[in-house]
């Protein structure tokens, strides 16, 4: 679970955020998207939803329950157990490709 | 000043000392080699290309060598610097030229400042290229072959090189390196076609080199825009079959052959990604290379395969 790599921080306090130190390049190709990632030289592609999860935390720092409404918004679904779990495997993915990162919240 | 110009004693001799500054197109290479079978065998398939002035700056520079004494006499070898290093393993003697068109590859991919790389075969008509990046065994070479003498203007058969700055294709052509049947086949349908001697037993398998079509070296510093990306893949006996390429990939057909991409970072990446939103991508399988020929006409027209 994402909470427990946050340690000893209440997951409340914290917020996904595109790193300070780079902005992907992005480019939208129907249903995927590329993302080039400056730093690492590595090309992903993403489906819609990641997209849509990156293109929210390059706006601002977001905490996940925030992120899971969006994507609920997206997809038109209800916001529920289901939708988190997706959004949160795919935030983990992110963060292992390096495209985000958490910070404690201001 | 041709290669052709050059009587041939005077061409060894000046490959042997100073070395000849070798136009290929968007490539100058300062050239050396003291093994004379060699300087013969590339005055045949390099005779139309332009030596330039020694004031002219080099984009790399390569010496083909015997790596000794003892390998000019004993089990004789040949090796291949490209900028003074030793990159590709040594050879038989027998095969001097494959190692010098090795290192001419090796080269462009790797000298200082190098265009973004992407192996490929790739043509032009209407100033719009054709690019076909495939693996050995696609039956690549052999199309490249026969679209270079039927209406296509070769830039190369071994790579697409991407100029960062506009995001147009480079010309490079170089002498096309076929298998046994290719030669038979392209030999048949174009009487006009030079071919060298066989090289056996290469990391190709065995093959002979076509000269480069007059032409196409002599309009070598037209570059040519995006147009057309085809993967080919001849199947024996299959009918033709055409389908069309979502952007992705394309785009991956692109990375997946390209040598140097990891390391032109965002540059890559955008003239990549520039070049698929200005072309239309197709998958070709074919057993017929008049079909395959008209078919890629077609496609090129904006009409479907």
């Amino acid at each position: 679970m994402l909470s427990a790599r946050w340690g000893q921080s209440d997951p409340m306090d914290m917020r996904w955020t595109v790193p300070v130190s780079f902005r992907p390049v992005m480019r939208e190709w129907g249903a995927m998207t590329l993302v080039f990632h400056p730093l690492s030289g590595n090309t992903h592609f993403l489906d819609l939803v990641s997209a849509h999860l990156l293109d929210m935390l390059a706006v601002e720092p977001r905490p996940e329950s925030e992120l899971f409404a969006g994507v609920a918004d997206l997809l038109e679904l209800p916001n529920d157990a289901l939708v988190a779990e997706r959004v949160g495997e795919l935030l983990a993915r992110l963060d292992e490709f390096g495209l985000i990162e958490q910070v404690p919240a201001c | 000043l041709l290669i052709a110009d050059i009587p041939p004693a005077a061409l060894a001799q000046a490959l042997t000392g100073p070395g000849i500054h070798l136009n290929t197109g968007a490539f100058t290479t300062h050239l050396r080699t003291d093994l004379r079978p060699l300087v013969d065998e590339m005055a045949q398939l390099y005779a139309d290309y332009p030596l330039v002035e020694p004031a002219t700056i080099d984009d790399f520079e390569i010496r083909i060598s015997a790596p000794s004494l003892l390998r000019r006499h004993v089990r004789p070898q040949v090796v291949s610097w490209v900028g003074g290093e030793q990159l590709i393993e040594p050879l038989p003697m027998d095969q001097a030229l494959p190692c010098l068109e090795s290192a001419l590859n090796i080269g462009v991919a790797y000298m200082d400042g190098s265009p973004l790389v992407v192996h490929s075969a790739v043509l032009e008509r209407d100033g719009r290229a054709l690019v076909m990046p495939a693996p050995s065994g696609s039956g690549k070479s052999t199309l490249c072959a026969a679209l270079a003498w039927s209406g296509w203007r070769l830039l190369s058969d071994e790579m697409a090189v991407f100029c960062f700055e506009t995001g147009r294709l480079l010309a490079n052509p170089r002498p096309v390196s076929l298998k046994n049947q290719a030669v038979d086949v392209i030999r048949a349908r174009e009487p006009r076609a030079y071919f060298s001697r066989f090289y056996l037993n290469t990391n190709k398998g065995d093959i002979a080199y076509m000269r480069a079509p007059t032409d196409a070296v002599q309009r070598a510093s037209e570059s040519a825009g995006p147009g057309l990306l085809v993967a080919p893949m001849f199947r024996r006996g299959a009918t033709l079959s055409v389908r069309e390429m979502d952007r992705v990939e394309a785009f991956r057909w692109l990375t997946d052959n390209a040598v140097n991409y990891a390391s032109m970072l965002q540059h890559g990446f955008d003239t990549l990604a520039d070049f698929v939103e200005g072309s239309r991508a197709y998958a070709l399988t074919y057993s017929d290379l008049d079909e395959a020929i008209a078919c890629i006409g077609r496609l090129h027209e904006g009409r479907s395969g």
